[in-house]
């Protein structure tokens, strides 16, 4: 591979690249997914390529190809100045990088228990025995998915840097639907999305006991057709860990992102409402909410070594003691800003260009035991499981519904809530956090989905989130 | 070799009862701009390879994105195996047989060999265009060449070649915005000057926004935010798989009066403003549906396994199989009406003009209740005129209670986010908050 990337550098720096950076990946996945007692879906997939970036006449060109040859290397390489001196012909001023250590590595995956050691025939028991733990009678359908994933990365620029990476992703998930003639509901676990997942081996899907929670979400999902509907009123409420997940995800992550922030979003997945001027000055929340960005956790779905820029991860405060404090960035806008790039340069794979993303980007917890949180309410509703979300191209107004609910009444949970929903604008809702779950209740959650870019790139994060209580927000929003 | 000669190749280098080999390729382009300036501009090249194996009525899939013949054999041997490790499936998995297609117009060359420097050009253009009106824009502009391929052990071989291209600009003053869309399979249909154009004046026509309060308001949805909610209708609307899991709104409704009379959909995959289509990725031939005829949905649709596991006929729906999501329509086109998108607004009183919905999302998906916000240019109507620029609101609705309520559709129809639909007027919306922008 080192053949390859040094061709690739030199090709373009002789066609007039001033840096040139190229990534070689060589991604295996595997899906299983059963459905109704059968297996509906058994795959194997690998993806090869690489993809190669420049900066020539002072503008970005990316090039890419699965083909992945010495030959086809250069042309490629050469492809992306030309691309690179077409861009220019719009720049107003030429890219500036931000300075940066550079790095030679070979990163292993760290995981101890390689699904690839698990045979087959178990992983595939597994989903079935899953699956057919929601069969109750009444359920419409019922379905597993477990996935895994290999990846092995290559990085090498101009600067000198050179570093392999190795990612294992495991993760699985299920779902029961009930239906009748007047309502359809569905129940997810752990979470919505198709599951948890983290680079944690398969011991991290075993521990989830699929099986073990079949019946229990199966049954909810046929309670749901006659449970209540959620008031309309204001409420102080509380949201579970994997729906705080999203709350992170939606109100903070994304609007922390600093290429919103510069405009090169604005077209498609628009822009952030955190200008650079509020900046250690802002009250994006209560005292009691620190944001942290950190790509070091262990095993994290969003974590990483060196990002794709050759950055090293780090561990950074968005938000601390309630004020906004930084930003997720590239060296390209580090460099703008005037400030150390954190690391958050990511590409969903050969053929995408890197762009900010996030990483693990965490609440972190706080002091309270879920008793704790809930009997500081009279009147509340305790919101579980991502169903439906929705936030504004500037990231201030959301609305988000939830699978399940229940009532709070004198500090104790109460009857159950179908579809339950609530509606804020970001600061306002985290200026009312009052109350954070304990380290007890703390678990990263793996997001598999998350889009942005054009062409599209669906990143793979995570969120370090506890149950947290909001007060006096506004729920029931619909029919 | 051609595609379809690496399917049949890949077919016999594995054993099944039945046996599919589906190729898909592209080369794609994309220059995107913001601040007025080019900052990213990326090309790709790549290939699926995916072979499903049955046999003993198990299935496995193996997908590969190299064409060496080592790395073919690899992934057909591999689906065997992994076929070999699936349980039997209680229903009876029949792939299709050999067919005949319609022949499909070949793809236009304008639209594959757009350059680098054409769409810098393009761009450029309209950056002079949108600076002096003290407007900054955004966009992207990309052109794509794809091909696809199928060969099964029945007898199926298929294959087909396309094209499309797309430019999208969003103009932005500081306290507003305006979006143009053109998407087609014919680079000649794309004229930057007038989608530059199209997306200023609406920049500017909303600069100093005002709030209203959120209730219910007559509505004409530009053809981006009607295409939008017909494409969340799609969802979950006319799936076999959907409706076996109870969520397929259309299944409650079948033979019912449900919407407007002046709303029918159709399935169309011979469109020539859309990704045409011959054949579905079973292989099987694809022909025009009705979907909804007259206000009234009609049918389902089905690929080879829910239309043996319903008793149905296969409708040529199949997606991807190794993506396990169901049949889906594909071409989705709503009919046009008659009149104009001024005659619509000169028809309100007060009202609203949306121009495109923003991370819309269903909440309960047998109603099509929605949530999701306006974007790039909402405005009151007052007395059959654009009286001002909104700030952006909160839509929380049910689809089938809007469309039930369509007035009219638009004369033209144009093609958004792969569906092909006019503007539409309808008698209410209900916004449920507002945003501070």
């Amino acid at each position: 591979m080192k053949d390859h990337i040094e061709r690739a550098l030199k090709s373009a720096t002789l066609e007039g690249a001033s840096y040139v950076d190229i990534r070689i990946i060589d991604n295996m996945s595997e899906r299983i997914q059963a459905k109704d007692k059968a297996i509906t879906s058994l795959s194997s997939s690998r993806s090869q390529g690489f993809g190669v970036r420049v900066i020539a006449d002072g503008a970005w060109g990316f090039s890419s190809s699965s083909v992945v040859t010495a030959d086809e290397i250069e042309k490629v390489a050469k492809e992306a100045v030309s691309i690179a001196k077409a861009s220019a012909k719009t720049i107003k001023e030429p890219i500036k990088l931000a300075k940066i250590e550079v790095f030679k590595d070979d990163v292993p995956s760290g995981v101890i228990d390689d699904p690839r050691n698990i045979p087959l025939s178990e992983r595939v028991k597994l989903a079935l025995d899953a699956d057919k733990s929601m069969d109750i009678s009444g359920i419409a359908s019922h379905e597993v998915g477990i996935f895994n994933t290999f990846e092995e990365k290559f990085f090498g620029s101009t600067e000198g840097a050179m570093i392999r990476q190795e990612r294992i992703e495991s993760g699985a998930g299920m779902e029961a639907f009930a239906a009748d003639d007047k309502a359809f509901a569905k129940r997810s676990y752990p979470q919505s999305f198709g599951g948890d997942f983290a680079c944690d081996g398969w011991n991290f899907v075993i521990k989830m006991d699929l099986p073990g929670n079949g019946e229990r979400i199966a049954k909810q999902a046929l309670e749901l057709l006659k449970a209540k509907p959620c008031p309309k009123s204001r409420k102080d409420i509380v949201i579970d860990g994997s729906q705080m997940a999203l709350q992170v995800h939606e109100s903070l992550g994304h609007p922390a992102e600093l290429d919103r922030v510069f405009g090169t979003e604005a077209a498609y997945a628009g822009r952030s409402f955190i200008k650079p001027d509020m900046r250690s000055c802002f009250k994006y929340g209560s005292p009691i909410v620190n944001i942290t960005a950190d790509a070091t956790i262990p095993h994290a779905f969003g974590g990483l070594k060196y990002d794709d820029e050759g950055v090293k991860a780090k561990r950074v405060y968005l938000v601390k003691n309630g004020i906004f404090c930084d930003y997720l960035d590239s060296r390209e806008d580090a460099a703008r800003l005037g400030v150390e790039p954190m690391g958050a340069m990511r590409a969903s794979g050969w053929n995408r260009i890197p762009i900010v993303r996030m990483v693990s980007v965490n609440l972190e917890p706080g002091d309270l035991t879920f008793g704790q949180l809930i009997s500081g309410i009279d009147d509340g509703i305790y919101f579980e499981t991502t169903l439906s979300w929705s936030i504004d191209d500037h990231r201030l107004n959301f609305q988000f519904s939830t699978e399940i609910g229940w009532e709070i009444k004198n500090g104790k949970l109460g009857e159950m809530i179908r579809t339950p929903s609530y509606q804020g604008i970001t600061p306002e809702f985290w200026g009312s956090c009052d109350g954070i779950g304990n380290r007890d209740l703390w678990h990263v959650w793996g997001v598999p989905n998350c889009g942005k870019g054009e062409p599209m790139q669906t990143m793979h994060v995570s969120h370090g989130t506890a149950p947290t209580r909001f007060r006096n927000i506004q729920v029931g929003v619909g029919s | 070799m051609k595609y379809l000669d690496i399917s049949k190749k890949t077919l016999s280098f594995v054993q099944g009862d039945q046996v599919e080999v589906l190729v898909t390729a592209h080369d794609s382009a994309l220059t995107r701009f913001a601040n007025s300036y080019i900052h990213q501009n990326v090309k790709e090249t790549n290939c699926h390879v995916t072979v499903r194996v049955i046999r003993d009525n198990k299935q496995g899939f193996a997908e590969t994105n190299s064409f060496e013949i080592d790395a073919l054999k690899a992934v057909a041997q591999k689906a065997g195996e992994i076929s070999d490790f699936s349980p039997k499936d209680p229903v009876q998995r029949i792939l299709p047989g050999k067919s005949d297609y319609k022949q499909l117009d070949l793809p236009d060359l304008a639209t594959i060999s757009i350059t680098p420097e054409q769409r810098a050009e393009a761009v450029k253009g309209m950056i002079d265009y949108a600076n002096p009106l003290g407007l900054t824009i955004a966009g992207a502009y990309s052109n794509d060449h794809s091909y696809t391929a199928i060969a099964n052990s029945n007898g199926i071989e298929a294959e087909s070649e396309g094209a499309g291209a797309n430019l999208k600009v969003t103009a932005m003053s500081t306290d507003s915005s305006g979006a143009a869309e053109v998407e087609t399979p014919h680079v000649s249909e794309i004229n930057p000057m007038m989608i530059i154009k199209e997306a200023c004046d609406r920049a500017i026509t909303s600069k100093n926004p005002i709030a209203i309060d959120p209730g219910e308001y007559e509505v004409v949805l530009l053809h981006y935010a009607a295409a939008e909610l017909v494409g969340m209708m799609n969802w979950s609307g006319y799936s076999a798989r959907s409706a076996e899991e109870g969520s397929c709104w259309t299944q409650f409704h079948m033979g019912k009066q449900i919407f407007s009379d002046k709303f029918t959909v159709f399935d169309d995959p011979f469109d020539p403003r859309g990704g045409q289509r011959a054949f579905d990725y079973e292989g099987f031939p694809a022909h025009k549906m009705t979907l909804i005829n007259a206000g009234v949905p009609v049918t389902l649709v089905f690929d080879s396994y829910y239309a043996t596991k319903t008793g149905k006929n296969n409708t040529g729906h199949a997606t991807p199989a190794s993506g396990g999501w169901g049949p889906f329509p594909m071409n989705i086109v709503v009919q046009g009406g008659n009149v104009s998108i001024d005659e619509m607004i000169s028809k309100v009183k007060r009202g609203v003009l949306i121009s495109r919905f923003w991370y819309s999302n269903l909440i309960r998906p047998l109603e099509i209740e929605f949530t999701g916000m306006t974007r790039d240019g909402l405005f009151l109507i007052e007395d059959g005129k654009i009286k001002a620029g909104l700030k952006n609101m909160r839509v929380t609705d049910s689809i089938i209670r809007i469309l039930s309520g369509l007035i009219e559709c638009e004369n033209v129809t144009r093609s958004h986010d792969g569906i092909i639909c006019p503007a539409m007027h309808c008698k209410s919306i209900k916004f449920s908050s507002g945003t501070l922008f």
